[in-house]
């Protein structure tokens, strides 16, 4: 499922601990709103990190964003803990979407242009990929699919999210989501190993 | 679901879930998170209360009056609310015969108003008391007054059948008072018209034959 394996996290007790954290956190509980914070922040920032790589947009302002919109809705959201980590993911997927659509409209002068904007964002990622070529690799390459296969392998493989809850943040029932997401592994794969041989 | 699990976990994505799996970024929520949380705890505080409070004050708007007019409320606190109600409905009932009296003014365009069509008058001819015109049978008519047809106490049978008895009970009269008084011939001659005569040899033949009739009874007085 979604709960990222460590720490407390890993048991049942954990997802139980999870489950009443949300309701906590709902009816206005500080610390369990920092608990499911914490659970869930690193997962999202990288997934917010891979999906904007090579791109100008700020991932770490996307992230932001998506937590202020958390916290204030938080009200109204109901669902249990998976439900939770779903709805997160589809806040920050709608902010990504928002941010690179304002970008689109921003109309900027060529020199900027030219400058290559995105090269303070690649930094970034080198930096936090610790310059791991082979990651940064796969993440072009997935970034390189169709929009639809790239978002459903994001959440699969970096968010770890199950197919369910990645159907439910892209609107669209599991067996697409399985569908999108072996296409996309099958032309990663021939991408990848064409690259390798 | 295997499926779903080998895919997870095929080698292609092993660097990928290495870098996923580590952990980057503060340990701690940032404290403009935590003031951010806060803040929208104390709005939708705020929002449930004002939204509660709005409908709670609606509600006794409608129910007070409700109340005060079904008189389920106690004296003192009906007449609070009568005032209230009064205070608050005064200039809408103001507005309201302002707009009624402007549309009474303004000449609305009628076939009454044409220039074509006949003045009415002022006095309209009061209702005939008297002999009943021949075309027209019948006693229940008698109770007309313009437009609006009193039925008689006591009659509760339709007016046709108010009418024929009324008819019988001229016809019967008329026999048996054998045209006493002096109003009797006329009325007996415009009604056996529209009567059937029942027998006699004045009322016999026709409108002519009935006039002479009537002559003879006023003869005979």
């Amino acid at each position: 499922m979604g709960i990222p394996k460590k720490g407390v996290a890993d048991s049942a007790m954990a997802e139980i601990e999870l489950e009443a954290a949300v309701e906590a956190a709902r009816g206005g509980d500080e610390m369990a709103f920092a608990l499911l914070w914490r659970e869930n922040n690193s997962r999202l920032t990288k997934f917010v990190q891979a999906r904007t790589f090579k791109s100008d947009l700020d991932f770490e302002e996307i992230v932001a964003e998506t937590w202020s919109n958390v916290a204030k809705d938080l009200k109204k959201f109901k669902g249990d803990y998976s439900g939770f980590t779903a709805w997160v993911y589809a806040i920050a997927r709608n902010r990504i979407i928002d941010a690179s659509r304002k970008r689109d409209r921003t109309i900027r002068p060529q020199s900027e242009l030219d400058e290559a904007s995105w090269i303070p964002s690649t930094q970034d990622i080198e930096k936090d990929f610790e310059a791991d070529e082979k990651v940064k690799n796969i993440i072009a390459a997935i970034n390189r699919l169709p929009e639809a296969q790239a978002e459903v392998l994001m959440l699969r493989v970096v968010s770890d999210l199950s197919v369910e809850e990645v159907a439910k943040i892209v609107k669209k029932n599991a067996n697409a989501v399985r569908v999108l997401a072996h296409r996309g592994m099958a032309t990663l794969k021939e991408e990848l190993g064409g690259r390798d041989e | 679901m295997n499926n779903d699990k080998d895919f997870i976990n095929d080698p292609l994505f092993k660097d990928l879930r290495k870098f996923a799996a580590k952990e980057t970024g503060p340990e701690n929520m940032p404290a403009e998170l935590f003031t951010a949380f806060r803040n929208a705890q104390i709005k939708s505080a705020r929002n449930k209360w004002t939204g509660r409070t709005v409908i709670g004050l609606v509600g006794v708007a409608i129910a007070l009056p409700t109340l005060s007019y079904a008189h389920v409320l106690p004296k003192p606190v009906e007449n609070v609310v009568n005032k209230v109600t009064h205070f608050v409905t005064t200039p809408v009932r103001i507005v309201t015969s302002v707009i009624s009296s402007d549309s009474a003014v303004t000449p609305t365009p009628s076939p009454s108003n044409s220039p074509d069509a006949p003045i009415p008058t002022t006095n309209p001819t009061p209702p005939v008391v008297g002999p009943v015109s021949p075309s027209v049978p019948s006693s229940g008519e008698e109770e007309k007054e313009g437009n609006v047809v009193k039925k008689p106490e006591g009659h509760t049978e339709s007016k046709k059948s108010g009418q024929s008895e009324g008819n019988q009970e001229k016809e019967k009269s008329m026999e048996s008072s054998d045209a006493n008084k002096s109003e009797e011939p006329e009325k007996s001659s415009k009604t056996a018209s529209a009567v059937p005569s029942i027998g006699g040899p004045a009322n016999e033949g026709g409108n002519s034959e009935s006039n002479k009739g009537g002559e003879k009874g006023g003869e005979r007085e």
